[in-house]
């Protein structure tokens, strides 16, 4: 899809490689320019070097770094990371997406900034959401 | 292309004996070239259905859900063993969440909040590659780390190894029969099949009687 002549454009955010390899490849295939990183640190670095994006797809239990946080309440990482981007006036679509179902995670990450939250693994339906919500946005 | 070469360097000899024998000659290497004929486009016939048939079972017998069909969506002329390494990438990853598994298994006091996040991270990787069985395994061992029984965890990793082993090892098999399926039922038997499909009865039999050696 295309906007204005240009594609939508994303930037798929997890720590599993295997997960990055597949949705990079599953966006590209709806014609959408992909980046990938591995966590949040690593995106909040693209947003301050001036990239931008139209979509951001986040892992919900990834951590910014090895250490205790890890253990200790997996989706911490991900508030602090959408409240991050949303403090620094991204105002994009970020998507979640999670193995853990309905929680009260998901409620801690919509109150940060997170617009919705998908059922991992990513898959061709939830990817033609998005674009669906990104052409509503555009016109 | 070998069956090929063998019917010509006979159909060639044939044209070198006596006019007489030529016809018995002719009419048993006809029936023996006619076999070879059935064979190779019988050979190339039954690779793919055992390649299909393989693929098949996967999804029949519960190894594998819609999101491999994802994967191979997503296969192309451009990526054309996409399917493959994505599967490769997740074994190859996959075996050190596994071995920290272990050696938090191994640690006491046991911590199932570890345990739990591991395995949580190993089933979200597999769950991209669309392993039902094995991901049906760690969601059981997840209950038992929220309950904290160990002896149930213990017995649910021994399950998640064998069904992550198992597929592994049937998946495999399948990527390696898909592989021969292309290699071998390709252009050269087709070609070799089509180029013999040419010389029919006919010709054969034209080319021998108007090349007499009196």
């Amino acid at each position: 899809m295309k906007k204005g002549g240009r594609k939508f454009s994303a930037l798929v955010v997890d720590d599993d490689q295997v997960i990055r390899n597949f949705e990079e490849k599953l966006l590209a295939r709806f014609e959408l320019e992909t980046k990938v990183v591995k966590n949040g640190e690593e995106a909040l670095k693209l947003f301050r070097e001036g990239y931008t994006f139209d979509v951001v797809v986040m892992d919900m239990e990834m951590p910014v770094k090895n250490g205790p946080e890890w253990y200790g309440g997996t989706c911490r990482p991900l508030v602090q990371a959408t409240r991050a981007l949303r403090a620094m006036g991204v105002d994009c679509m970020i998507v979640g997406v999670t193995s853990r179902g309905d929680g009260p995670e998901k409620a801690e990450l919509e109150a940060a900034g997170l617009n919705c939250c998908w059922e991992k693994p990513l898959n061709d339906k939830i990817v033609r959401t998005i674009l669906d919500e990104l052409a509503k946005k555009s016109s | 292309m070998h069956q090929f070469f063998h019917l010509y360097m006979t159909h060639a000899t044939i044209c070198s004996f006596p006019i007489e024998s030529r016809n018995t000659i002719f009419f048993f290497y006809l029936s023996l070239a006619s076999c070879c004929f059935f064979f190779i486009t019988m050979e190339g016939n039954q690779l793919p259905c055992q390649a299909s048939y393989m693929r098949n079972a996967l999804f029949s017998q519960g190894y594998l859900d819609d999101q491999f069909l994802q994967l191979e969506d997503l296969q192309d002329e451009a990526n054309p063993n996409f399917v493959e390494e994505v599967v490769k990438l997740f074994y190859s990853d996959s075996a050190r969440l596994i071995q920290n598994i272990e050696l938090t298994l191994e640690n006491t006091p046991w911590d199932f909040e570890k345990l739990d996040n591991i395995m949580h991270q190993y089933k979200g990787s597999s769950s991209s590659i669309g392993t039902k069985k094995v991901q049906k395994e760690c969601t059981q061992f997840q209950e038992y780390c929220k309950v904290e029984n160990i002896d149930g965890c213990m017995r649910t990793f021994q399950e998640v190894k064998q069904e992550h082993a198992s597929l592994k090892r049937k998946l495999e098999n399948y990527f390696q029969c898909d592989k021969n399926k292309a290699a071998s039922s390709s252009a050269d038997l087709l070609g070799a099949a089509s180029e013999y499909g040419k010389l029919d009865s006919t010709q054969l039999f034209s080319v021998v009687i108007v090349d007499p050696i009196d």
